[in-house]
C-alpha cells in the first residue's frame, strides 16, 4: 500500500514534469509539425500530406519518418485539433507510462519494491527522459515499446502466461514501427533475452514458436518496405557508410607505406577495418562522461545548457551500482547487455554520440543508478550512529535537490533564450501576422534559413490539405539527404541571397529573412524576435 | 622456468625500445634537443648553455627543466657522441628498467606468480609505455623513479627495515627529473599512504620522520626554484588562468535576469562551479573511449599514435574485466593503492588548460595496465576452466598479437610519415645544409619559431658549448612567463620571416618555411636563387633555402 501510494507520487511528478507549459516549451519543431500536419491531413482526405494513402513510413521531407507514432497522434489531433498539444500529448502520456513500465520492469526482475521505486522516481527526473518527453519525439515511444516489451517478456518467465508473450512480441514490433534506432537495437535485445532466458524458452518452445511467428508475420510489411527503394534512403544519409572521411583515411594510409598497392597496406587498411574501428569509436563515445554528465548531445535541440544526459550525482551512483554488479551479477545479463547494444544504431551513423538515437540507454543506466542508490542507502543503514546517518541523508537529498532545480533552471530560464535558433521559435508569431496581411500581398517569401518553414506553416494555418497534395512538389535531396517544399499558395520558401535580385523577383510582395538576410537599407516594416530578444524575422516590403 | 619468462619478456621491451631509436621518431624535437646539448654542455664544461655551473634546474627556453635527465644523459654522450640515440637512450633504458620493476611491485602487491607476468608483459608491449620510452621524455625517468619509490616503500613495510629511507630518495628524484612530479610523484604518495595506513601506523615513527626529511633536502634545489618564479609556466597550463570570457557570463545573467550576486547565479552559474565542471570534464575525459582507446591525445596528436589511442582495443576490454575482478577483492591495500592511483593519475592533467594530456596523465599506465593484468589473469582462470579452455586461449592469443601488430604497423610504419611535422622534422638537414655554407653569407635567418630552431643548430654543428656560454642570451617570451628566444648566434640570424620586407635583403641566406619564403614570390633567377628545398617523407616541402641575390 504505502509502495502503490510513492509510486502515484512519482507518477504525478512524472506527468507534471511532462506537462507542464507542454505547449509553449520548447517552441514546435518541424518533424513535429510534419507528424501533426500529415495526421491533420490522413483525417481530412485518407492521405499524407504528399497524397501516399495511410502510409507506414512517412515521405514528409523525403526522409521516411516511421509511422506508427503518426497513428498514435492521430486521434488527438482529430479530438483536440491541429494544435501544439495535441502533437506532444502522447509523447508526454508515454513518458510518463515509461516511468511506470520502468518500475514494473524492475520488480519482475529483481523483485524488490523498493529498487522499482528508486528506479522510478530517477527516470521521473530524468534530463534525458524529459527533454524527448516533452514533444513529439518518435524515440521517446520507442523506449516505451521496447520496455514495455522487456517488461512482458520477465513477467512472462515468472508467470508463464502466453498472454505476456503476445504482449513482448507486439511491443517489440510496435517499437520497428515507431523509429530507425530500434530496428538494430531490438533484434540485437531479442538475441540477448534467447541467450539469457534459453533454458525457460526451450522448456517452453511451442509457445515460443507461435509467439515467434506472430511478430514475423507482423514484420512482413515493414521488411517489404526496408528493402524495397524507400528504405535504403534514410540510412543512406546518415550511416557511417557515408562519411567520406573514412575512405579518405584509407588512401592516406595506404600512402604512408611509400606504395599504394603495397600487400600490407592493403591487407590492414581497408572498408572493413576502418568502418569497424570508425563504428565502435562512435560506440564508445556514448559513454563519454563529457556527453553523458557535462553538456549532452552537440545537437542544440537535443539538450539544455551546461546539462549533461543524466546529473552529475549519477556518476558516484553509477560507480557504486557497477560495482556492485560486477560482485553479484546475477541476473544482470539482461541489462548489462542492454546497456552495451542501446547506442550500437547509433554508433552506425556519422554523429556520435547522439542523444536521440541512443535514447533507449536511459533506461538500463536508470536501473543501475538506481541500484547504485539503493546500495548507499543500505550502507547507510548499517551506521550505529542516528546523527551520522541523518547527516549522510542531508547531504545526498542537497546534493540531489540541487543537482535537479540546476536541471530546472537551465530549462526553463536558459534554454529558450540560449537555443532559440534550434527549435523554430518565432513561426507561430510569422504565421499570425501573415495571417492579418494576407490579402495585402500577391507572394510572400520566406527565408529557409531555420529548418523547414513549409511544415510549419501548413501546421499553423491549418491549410488545406487536399489542396496542398495538389499543388506542391518536392526538391530533390539535399547533401544530407533531406528535401523540402518551396511554393505553395502565395508562398514562396528560399534563401534571401541578393537583396536586388530578391526585390526583383518578388515585386509587391512580402520578403521575411533573418536579420542577415535583410539590409539595413530595406523598407522594414515588421519583426519577430526569439525569446532572447534578438530578431527572427525581418519582414520588408518594397 | 619464471626468471626465463621475465628474461624474455625484458628482452622484449628492449627490442621495442631500442630498435632504430635514433631515427623513429623521425626526429628530435627541440625539447629533447635541448636536453641532449645541455648533457653536452656539463660533458665539456661542467655548465649548461648559460654557464650556469652544474645547475639542478636548466634555464634551456626559459622553461626551467628539472635537470636530472640531463645528467644521466651525460655518459651516454660521452660514450655514444652527441647525436639522437644517445640522447635518447635514457628515456629508453627507463623504460626497460620499468617492465623490471613493474613485475617486482606486482609480487609485492599481490603475491601472485601469474599476475606478475601479465603485467610486466603487457607493460612491455604497452604502446603509451613505449611512446614515451622511446624519446628523452623526462616523464618516462620520472615514472621509472616513482616505481623505484614505490618498490622500495613495498619492501620497506614487509621487512620494517631502513628502505623507507632509499624510498623517500627516490620519490624526491622525480622532483628533480620532472615538472609535474610534484603532483604525480604526491598523488602515489598519498595513494600509498591512504591504502597502507595500518601498516604505516605499526611502522618505526621515527623511521618514517628520517625518510621524510632526507626526502626533502634531496628537493630542495626544487622548492627553491618555485619561489624564484622559475615555476612561472605554471600560469600558462594551469585551468584556473582560464575563466568564461565575460561576453558568456553576461549572456548568462541577461537571460535569466540573474545579477552575480543573486541566489541562482551563485547556485547554479557561479565561477567555481564553472571550474569543477571544467575540471571534472578533463578528468573524465582521460577515461574516455576516445582517448585511451581510439584516438589518443586529441589535443596534442605528438603524444599519441596515429589512428589509434593509448591502448589497444582489447587492453580496453581486459581493463573492463580487471575491474570486475578487483571489486571481488576485499580488504587488499593492494587492490585499494591501484584503484585509487587509477582514479586520481589525471588530476595533473585534469587541472591543466588541455582537454586532455597524455603526457601530464602518463603515470595513469601503470595502474591501468596493472588492471589490464588482473583482467587477463580473470579470462586466463574463466577459459582454462572450459573443456576446449587451451586452444580458446591460444585463439585470444593471436588475436592480441594481431592487435599488437596493428600498433606496431601504426607506430614504425605511420608515426614517421604521417606525424613527420609534429615531430619537428626537417631541422637536421637544414642545419646540415646551411652549416659548411654558412661562412659565405653576410648573414643567414632562419626562421624563428616555438620550435627554437637555435637549439637544432647547437645540437647538429655540435656548437663548442664554451663559445656559446660567452654569447647566450634569451630574450623575453611573447606572453609573459612563457618560453623565450635566441636571437642569433655569430651570423646565424632567428627571426620571424616577413617576407614582403625582407625579400630585398641581399646577399642573405633565408631558411623557412614555403609559408614564409612563398615560392610564387621567389622565382625570379635575377633576384633569387632556390639552393635547396627540404622535404618530409611524404614529399611536401618543409624548408626551402633561398639566397637573395
Amino acid at each position: 500500500m504505502r509502495n502503490k501510494l510513492i509510486l502515484i507520487i512519482i507518477l504525478l511528478a512524472a506527468a507534471f514534469l511532462r506537462f507542464n507549459q507542454l505547449g509553449t516549451l520548447p517552441a514546435l519543431n518541424a518533424d513535429e509539425a510534419a507528424i501533426g500536419y500529415n495526421a491533420y491531413s490522413l483525417i481530412q482526405t485518407g492521405r499524407d500530406e504528399h497524397g501516399n494513402s495511410w502510409p507506414i513510413s512517412f515521405e514528409s521531407f523525403n526522409d521516411y519518418k516511421p509511422g506508427l507514432f503518426f497513428y498514435i497522434v492521430l486521434p488527438f489531433v482529430k479530438f483536440l485539433g491541429l494544435n501544439e498539444w495535441a502533437v506532444r500529448i502522447p509523447g508526454a502520456a508515454l513518458g510518463v507510462l515509461t516511468v511506470l513500465m520502468t518500475y514494473l520492469l524492475v520488480v519482475e526482475l529483481k523483485r524488490s519494491h523498493k529498487l522499482g521505486i528508486l528506479t522510478a522516481a530517477l527516470l521521473a527526473v530524468s534530463p534525458w527522459h524529459i527533454h524527448f518527453s516533452r514533444g513529439g519525439w518518435e524515440v521517446n515511444a520507442a523506449t516505451f515499446f521496447i520496455t514495455f516489451g522487456v517488461f512482458a517478456f520477465l513477467r512472462w518467465i515468472n508467470v508463464k502466461n502466453r498472454k505476456w508473450l503476445i504482449i513482448f512480441v507486439l511491443s517489440f514490433v510496435a517499437s520497428f514501427y515507431t523509429y530507425h534506432s530500434a530496428r538494430v537495437v531490438v533484434p540485437l535485445l531479442t538475441l540477448g533475452i534467447l541467450l539469457f532466458y534459453r533454458s525457460q524458452i526451450l522448456k517452453n518452445l511451442r509457445m515460443v514458436f507461435w509467439a515467434a511467428l506472430v511478430g514475423i508475420v507482423l514484420l512482413i510489411p515493414l521488411a517489404k518496405e526496408v528493402f524495397g527503394p524507400v528504405g535504403a534512403s534514410r540510412a543512406q544519409g546518415v550511416s557511417i557508410f557515408a562519411d567520406p572521411g573514412v575512405v579518405d583515411r584509407i588512401n592516406e594510409q595506404r600512402g604512408e607505406h611509400g606504395n599504394v598497392a603495397s600487400k600490407l597496406g592493403l591487407l590492414i587498411h581497408n572498408k572493413f577495418t576502418n568502418y569497424s574501428l570508425e563504428f565502435m569509436a562512435n560506440w564508445g563515445e556514448h559513454f563519454w562522461g563529457q556527453f553523458l554528465f557535462l553538456s549532452g548531445d552537440d545537437i542544440e535541440r537535443d539538450k539544455v545548457p551546461d546539462v549533461g544526459e543524466l546529473y552529475l550525482f549519477q556518476i558516484p551512483l553509477l560507480l557504486v551500482g557497477l560495482f556492485m554488479i560486477a560482485r553479484n551479477p546475477k541476473s544482470w545479463s539482461i541489462i548489462l547487455w542492454w546497456l552495451i547494444i542501446a547506442s550500437t544504431a547509433s554508433a552506425l551513423t556519422f554523429q556520435s554520440p547522439h542523444a536521440l538515437r541512443s535514447h533507449n540507454m536511459i533506461i538500463p543506466i536508470t536501473i543501475i543508478s538506481a541500484y547504485g542508490l539503493s546500495g548507499v542507502m543500505g550502507w547507510l543503514g548499517k551506521f550505529n550512529n542516528k546523527h551520522l546517518i541523518v547527516t549522510w541523508y542531508l547531504l545526498l537529498v542537497t546534493v540531489i535537490a540541487w543537482d535537479f532545480s540546476r536541471y530546472l533552471h537551465e530549462y526553463y530560464v536558459h534554454m529558450p533564450k540560449e537555443y532559440s535558433f534550434s527549435s523554430q521559435y518565432g513561426v507561430k508569431d510569422l504565421v499570425n501576422y501573415i495571417k492579418e496581411n494576407y490579402d495585402k500581398y500577391p507572394n510572400f517569401a520566406i527565408t529557409d534559413k531555420y529548418d523547414q518553414p513549409y511544415i510549419l506553416f501548413l501546421f499553423y494555418l491549418q491549410y488545406p490539405s487536399d489542396k496542398f497534395q495538389k499543388e506542391h512538389a518536392l526538391t530533390a535531396r539535399d547533401r544530407f539527404g533531406f528535401s523540402t517544399v518551396r511554393d505553395f499558395d502565395k508562398f514562396h520558401f528560399e534563401e534571401i541571397g541578393n537583396w536586388d535580385d530578391a526585390l526583383k523577383k518578388y515585386k509587391g510582395g512580402l520578403i521575411i529573412g533573418t536579420d542577415k538576410e535583410i539590409p539595413d537599407t530595406a523598407n522594414v516594416i515588421g519583426a519577430v524576435n526569439f525569446p532572447n530578444g534578438r530578431p527572427a524575422f525581418q519582414i520588408a516590403a518594397d | 622456468m619464471k626468471n626465463k619468462f621475465l628474461l624474455l619478456i625484458i628482452s622484449l621491451a628492449a627490442i621495442l625500445r631500442l630498435w632504430n631509436l635514433g631515427e623513429v621518431p623521425p626526429s628530435l624535437t627541440s625539447d629533447e634537443a635541448a636536453l641532449g646539448y645541455n648533457a653536452y654542455s656539463i660533458l665539456k664544461t661542467g655548465r649548461d648553455e648559460y654557464g650556469q655551473l652544474l645547475p639542478l634546474v636548466f634555464k634551456s627556453f626559459g622553461d626551467y627543466k628539472p635537470g636530472l635527465y640531463v645528467y644521466v644523459d651525460v655518459p651516454f654522450v660521452a660514450f655514444f657522441g652527441l647525436n639522437e640515440f644517445s640522447t635518447r637512450l635514457p628515456g629508453a633504458i627507463s623504460g626497460i628498467v620499468a617492465v623490471w620493476l613493474l613485475y617486482l611491485i606486482t609480487r609485492e602487491l599481490f603475491k601472485d606468480k601469474k599476475l606478475e607476468i601479465l603485467a610486466a608483459a603487457l607493460l612491455a608491449v604497452s604502446p603509451w609505455h613505449i611512446l614515451f620510452s622511446r624519446g628523452a621524455w623526462e616523464v618516462n625517468l620520472s615514472l621509472t623513479l616513482t616505481l623505484t619509490g614505490i618498490y622500495f616503500f613495498l619492501r620497506a613495510l614487509r621487512d620494517k627495515t631502513n628502505l623507507m629511507i632509499l624510498s623517500a630518495v627516490f620519490f624526491a628524484l622525480t622532483l628533480l627529473s620532472y615538472q609535474g612530479a610534484k603532483l604525480s610523484t604526491g598523488i602515489v604518495i598519498l595513494s600509498l599512504g591512504v591504502a597502507y595506513h595500518k601498516n604505516l601506523f605499526k611502522f618505526p615513527r621515527r623511521t618514517i620522520l628520517t625518510s621524510f626529511a632526507i626526502g626533502v633536502i634531496v628537493c630542495i634545489p626544487i622548492i627553491l626554484s618555485i619561489f624564484q618564479g622559475k615555476a612561472g609556466r605554471l600560469e600558462v597550463f594551469n585551468v584556473f588562468s582560464y575563466p568564461r570570457p565575460q561576453e558568456v557570463v553576461d549572456s548568462i545573467s541577461e537571460q535569466g535576469n540573474e545579477s552575480k550576486n543573486s541566489i541562482t547565479y551563485t547556485l547554479f552559474h557561479s565561477e567555481p562551479l564553472f571550474f569543477a565542471r571544467s575540471v571534472l570534464g578533463r578528468w573524465m575525459n582521460h577515461y574516455s573511449t576516445r582517448f585511451l582507446v581510439f584516438e589518443g591525445d586529441w589535443g596534442n596528436p605528438r603524444h599519441s599514435i596515429p589512428n589509434m589511442g593509448l591502448i589497444l582495443i582489447l587492453d580496453g576490454a581486459l581493463l573492463v574485466l580487471g575491474l570486475v575482478a578487483l571489486s571481488r577483492f576485499k580488504e587488499y591495500p593492494g587492490a585499494t593503492f591501484i584503484l585509487l592511483w587509477f582514479l586520481v593519475a589525471p588530476l595533473p592533467s585534469a587541472l591543466s588548460r588541455d582537454a586532455v594530456h597524455a603526457v601530464r596523465a602518463f603515470n595513469m599506465v601503470i595502474p591501468l595496465i596493472i588492471i589490464v593484468a588482473f583482467g587477463a589473469a580473470f579470462l586466463w582462470d574463466k577459459v582454462m576452466s572450459q573443456k576446449l579452455g587451451r586452444k580458446i586461449l591460444s585463439l585470444i592469443a593471436i588475436i592480441y598479437a594481431l592487435n599488437f601488430l596493428y600498433f606496431l604497423e601504426s607506430y614504425f610504419i605511420h608515426l614517421p610519415v604521417h606525424d613527420a611535422k609534429l615531430w619537428e622534422f626537417g631541422y637536421k638537414e637544414a642545419v646540415q645544409t646551411a652549416l659548411p655554407i654558412q661562412q659565405n653569407y653576410k648573414n643567414v635567418v632562419f626562421v624563428q619559431s616555438y620550435d627554437q630552431p637555435y637549439i637544432y643548430y647547437l645540437f647538429y654543428s655540435k656548437y663548442d658549448p664554451k663559445k656559446y656560454q660567452q654569447s647566450a642570451k634569451l630574450t623575453e617570451g611573447l606572453q609573459k612567463n612563457d618560453v623565450g628566444f635566441v636571437e642569433g648566434i655569430d651570423n646565424m640570424r632567428f627571426e620571424w620571416i616577413d617576407w614582403p620586407s625582407h625579400r630585398g635583403r641581399r646577399g642573405v641566406l633565408f631558411l623557412g618555411t614555403p609559408e614564409q619564403i612563398p615560392p610564387n614570390d621567389s622565382k625570379d633567377p635575377s633576384q633569387f636563387k632556390l639552393l635547396k628545398e627540404i622535404k618530409y617523407p611524404d614529399g611536401k616541402v618543409a624548408f626551402r633555402l633561398v639566397e637573395v641575390l
